[in-house]
């Protein structure tokens, strides 16, 4: 039984559905299909949750993706309070869990990119296998700051892939969507699973974060009998299980780690468990 | 150290980025009418993160996202005034949702500045055909200030005028609703928005 893997698809869904009901309830449609009335209407803004994963209201308090309202303040050459209030609930609830919590657990693209590798492997696509150091993405994060300072403007969140396939299914935004198809091209045949190791801006924000978490995987080295298996599906990297195999230490610390616990179910032994001590 | 082919990898990817945000940069020319509430082009753009809040509060469904085509705003929102206009309600509910001050609060609907209408006299009914149309006066929710008719003479007619709509452009606050209601249709309109 794949309990971690399980349980992390049904987060993976429940966060599109969770904000997929209230459209819904409030008679509009998804993929911006709703049309247009003449007298006004309650809208899903309503709602007690409402919104995406850039920004979203839950029982009337805001909530915003920090990465973007970073870009938004090297942007407009501003900073608001009322900025930090919406965006400190969503940066400590991931960094407290484990930073990449977020790309493991909610992220689409991350479950895209997830199925993309699996269609990889099972039609044997030939691929150039190229690779990039998991920090590129820390640059990325730092290239988009300073993209979003030059040009005026949050660049990243324009063109954003992870914002791509939710704004299309709740309100019918395209824009990401040629970033998302270029990106899948990319990792069928060049790169396998290079944007969520090595690219994404997003990713690399909180990688930064990532060592700060309460959670990770705890590896008992005297039941250990080095089969492999959990390098075999790690979705980060395999290199950041060494050093809890070779017994340096104890837990995977990589800040890069999902927490997406593929580890814990590969395991024959049952020897890695998710320990917060 | 990064290998050599690790590099230009990285070079090519990062050649991506700049071709995309270049070639968003030259798209970029045509502004989009935006909800109410942007106090300029360069503001909104450089606040909204296409979070899609203000599409989903739009009581009207006025509110549509731009697609990669608009160049900058690409992922933002913009209201297509012919398909369906700002209703100017007095609570803003696109404002008021807006988590970054994309939009930022109006006090009240004659205080919205989301551009000017214009009014192309060559196919307007009223100017061209002599009509007695006044559409564009009647709906709109700024009668007789932003829009207002005059009486002028009709060249060559002693006994008919032409009931002419006048833009004050100084209380025009750019809603859209005369695009959405003009009876001219060849397709364009005969009145249109200048976003601001």
């Amino acid at each position: 039984m794949k309990r971690w893997l399980i349980a992390r698809r049904f987060v993976q869904v429940a966060v599109w559905v969770i904000l997929s009901v209230p459209i819904l309830s409030y008679g509009f449609s998804l993929f911006g299909m709703t049309s247009p009335v003449d007298n006004r209407i309650p809208t899903p803004s309503e709602a007690l949750i409402f919104g995406s994963l850039s920004s979203a209201d839950i029982l009337g308090f805001g909530i915003t993706d920090p990465y973007a309202t970073l870009q938004v303040a090297f942007a407009a050459k501003t900073f608001e309070v009322t900025w930090l209030w919406a965006l400190m609930p969503v940066f400590l609830f991931y960094v407290i869990l484990g930073a990449r919590v977020f790309c493991g657990w909610v992220c689409p693209v991350n479950l895209v990119l997830e199925f993309t590798d699996w269609l990889r492997k099972k039609f044997k696509i030939p691929n150039a296998n190229r690779s990039l150091p998991r920090k590129t993405k820390i640059g990325v994060m730092v290239f988009f700051l300073l993209v979003a300072f030059a040009v005026s403007q949050p660049l990243f969140e324009n063109i954003s892939p992870i914002a791509a396939l939710g704004k299309t299914l709740l309100f019918g935004s395209l824009a990401g969507l040629g970033t998302l198809l270029g990106i899948i091209v990319l990792e069928l045949f060049w790169a396998p699973r290079i944007w969520c190791r090595s690219l994404c801006p997003l990713g690399g924000f909180y990688q930064v974060f990532g060592r700060i978490g309460l959670f990770r995987p705890h590896l008992d080295k005297s039941k250990c009998t080095d089969c492999g298996g959990c390098k075999e599906v790690c979705i980060v990297d395999p290199v950041i299980l060494e050093p809890a195999l070779t017994g340096e230490t104890k837990k995977v610390w990589a800040g890069d780690c999902m927490r997406c616990g593929a580890c814990i179910d590969n395991c024959p032994e049952k020897c890695i468990k998710m320990r917060s001590y | 150290m990064m290998e050599k082919e690790n590099l230009s990898l990285a070079a090519l990817v990062g050649a991506g980025f700049i071709a995309a945000q270049s070639i968003l940069g030259a798209l970029g020319g045509g502004k989009l009418l935006k909800p109410p509430g942007a106090v300029s082009d360069e503001d909104f753009i450089s606040r909204c993160i296409s979070c899609g809040k203000c599409v989903l509060a739009c009581p009207y469904g006025s509110i549509l996202t731009a697609t990669v085509a608009d160049g900058r705003a690409a992922g933002t929102p913009y209201i297509d005034p012919r398909r369906k206009a700002c209703r100017l309600c007095v609570d803003f509910p696109c404002i008021e949702v807006c988590p970054t001050g994309a939009l930022s609060s109006v006090d009240k609907p004659s205080d919205v500045r989301m551009g000017t209408a214009v009014i192309d006299e060559r196919i307007c009914a009223a100017y061209s055909k002599g009509h007695r149309c006044e559409v564009c006066y009647r709906v709109c929710p700024l009668i007789n200030e932003a829009i207002s008719v005059e009486f002028r003479d009709r060249p060559g007619d002693d006994i008919h005028m032409i009931f002419a709509p006048i833009v004050n452009e100084e209380k025009c606050v750019g809603c859209g609703i005369c695009v959405e209601r003009c009876v001219v249709s060849l397709p364009e309109t005969a009145v249109t928005i200048v976003p601001r």
